[in-house]
């Protein structure tokens, strides 16, 4: 039999299990501050942005009835799922109240599990391809193997390079599709979902408005091109879904995660200040030893 | 169609997820079944994936109403060449398409490189003025502080080499540039894991159905076994 004392490792074990239990049970609430990138993420969709890095400027006057959104499910959605599931599920179902017609592209088997497992079911029922909505104001590519190089085909011409979606259909037969091709000039507003490969080429070349999601984790580098004007917005993590869930008025879950998030994190600085003064107070005491 | 297995879909997931983490308390069954489970099923669902995508955008394509479609005949010959790793005799037939691939990805990609560096310290450059124009404001600071941030930044890689006097300063205000972005870049990564953990936690409290007793019971297992070594109970002696 082995006893546990506080230099035990173990403890780690314990610590999580208690605060994440702890803060799901009884999660503390506090103000927040909405950052400018959710805002702008918002506003995009909302009210528009114009684009200017080449010439002529594209406006892009906001999501309304008809607008072709492309999402690139492409960067690590599958192993950030949990940290922007609430994110994502809010922004799609405002565009979905908006009326865009929404084109969905997977780049990687398991991304495309994600959605198929924890969004699509939420958003079309269980079968997607048999919802009314399907191929009239979505459709789902699939995982379309690729990358970069066929993002650089697509944009000429997505439907001779890839002429069935997930399910089988004929693209060329789905009515939103008629209008919804050439992706250069056809894709009147781009969402990553952590991507961060060649879409940004589309900002500079072809003016299409970029917005990106991601995990809280992605915010550092992702927000290298929202600074430099790739990105006409972002949203990342739990808060950024609970940002967008307040700056639309669209109820969803992520205001309970973000409350128990910010508990964890209230804990973790409490904690790292208690150990931070018990070393302080030690090395003292030594010192006055010596 | 549904599969079969469904039903038991949410306990799997959440006992998958939770055992995983048991290796925090030590290396022990629970975690080498998650394991296993996640290695072999992840590798047959990746393989499944790859065949249906090469019948969807190959197979089908070969013939379209009885024709047959000239171009889809490179990814059969690009694919058959691919399997020639199998084959030691002819290995370098695959080392032929894999450079070929390489470099023609390369090629696509490549260019992008500088024309990125460039929108990018064109725009931080712009943005950099914004206070001329806008005043002194958080936002116009920020953007300031950025442009800054990144020359600094720069300048520790590009003359790192060249240890003259003219970039001491600049390289070693580069490097605190760097080092204040990776702790950044350290803590949100940790918060990134921290949600992702408490985001299945209260999956399991609110999802239906409620699967919290599983992870509770595998740390009343772990807790047990600490004060007690469950492999006392089937212990041949």
């Amino acid at each position: 039999m082995s006893g546990i004392s506080f230099k035990d490792k173990r403890w780690i074990y314990i610590m999580i299990f208690a605060i994440i239990y702890i803060s799901s049970l009884a999660p503390i609430a506090f103000p927040i501050p909405i950052v400018n990138w959710s805002k702008d993420f918002y506003r995009t969709i909302d009210e528009g942005v114009v684009v200017d890095f080449a010439d002529p400027p594209r406006e892009f006057e906001g999501v309304t009835e008809g607008t072709r959104v492309f999402i690139l499910n492409s960067g690590e959605t599958a192993k950030l799922w949990g940290d922007m599931s609430e994110g994502v599920k809010v922004v799609w179902k405002d565009l979905m109240s908006r009326g865009a017609h929404i084109l969905l592209w997977s780049s990687s088997p398991d991304n495309e599990a994600t959605l198929n497992k924890y969004l699509l079911p939420l958003m079309y029922g269980p079968e997607p391809q048999n919802h009314p909505d399907y191929g009239v104001k979505f459709v789902n590519l699939g995982y379309v193997a690729g990358g970069n190089q066929l993002l650089e085909q697509w944009k000429d011409d997505l439907i001779a390079i890839t002429p069935n979606d997930a399910y089988g259909n004929n693209l060329a037969d789905l009515p939103m599709m008629s209008n919804f091709n050439a992706l250069k000039t056809d894709a009147d507003l781009m969402i990553g979902f952590d991507a961060r490969g060649l879409e940004t080429i589309y900002v500079v070349r072809f003016n299409t408005p970029l917005l990106e999601m991601g995990g809280t984790d992605s915010a550092s580098y992702l927000a290298l091109s929202y600074t430099a004007g790739y990105f006409k917005g972002m949203l990342m993590g739990q808060r950024g879904g609970a940002e967008y869930e307040l700056l639309s008025g669209i109820p969803g879950n992520s205001f309970s995660y973000l409350q128990n998030t910010l508990t964890i994190s209230a804990v973790m600085i409490l904690i790292l200040v208690v150990a931070n003064v018990r070393y302080v107070m030690k090395q003292s005491s030594v010192t006055e030893e010596t | 169609m549904v599969s079969p297995i469904e039903p038991l879909m949410p306990y799997l997931n959440t006992f998958i997820f939770f055992g995983a983490y048991t290796v925090l308390y030590k290396n022990n069954p629970i975690y080498r079944i998650t394991q296993s489970l996640v290695v072999g099923v992840g590798a047959g669902y990746l393989l499944i994936a790859q065949i249906n995508a090469f019948n969807r955008g190959v197979v089908t394509q070969t013939f379209v109403d009885g024709n047959l479609n000239v171009s889809m005949l490179l990814p059969w010959i690009m694919g058959l060449a691919y399997l020639c790793i199998f084959v030691p005799k002819l290995i370098s037939v695959y080392r032929a398409v894999s450079i070929l691939t390489l470099t023609v990805g390369m090629g696509v990609v490549l260019p992008y490189g500088p024309a990125l560096f460039w929108t990018v310290s064109k725009t931080y450059g712009q943005n950099a003025l914004n206070f001329i124009r806008d005043g002194i404001t958080a936002a116009s600071m920020g953007n300031l502080f950025t442009a800054i941030s990144y020359v600094l930044g720069l300048s520790y890689f590009f003359f790192t080499e060249y240890a003259s006097k003219p970039t001491t300063t600049a390289r070693s205000l580069g490097r605190i540039v760097l080092l204040i972005y990776t702790a950044m870049c350290i803590t949100t990564t940790a918060l990134g894991k921290i949600n992702l953990v408490q985001w299945k936690v209260l999956d399991t409290l609110q999802g239906y159905p409620a699967t919290w007793w599983i992870p509770a019971l595998m740390f009343i297992v772990m807790l047990v076994d600490n004060f007690y070594p469950l492999k006392n109970l089937i212990s041949r002696n």
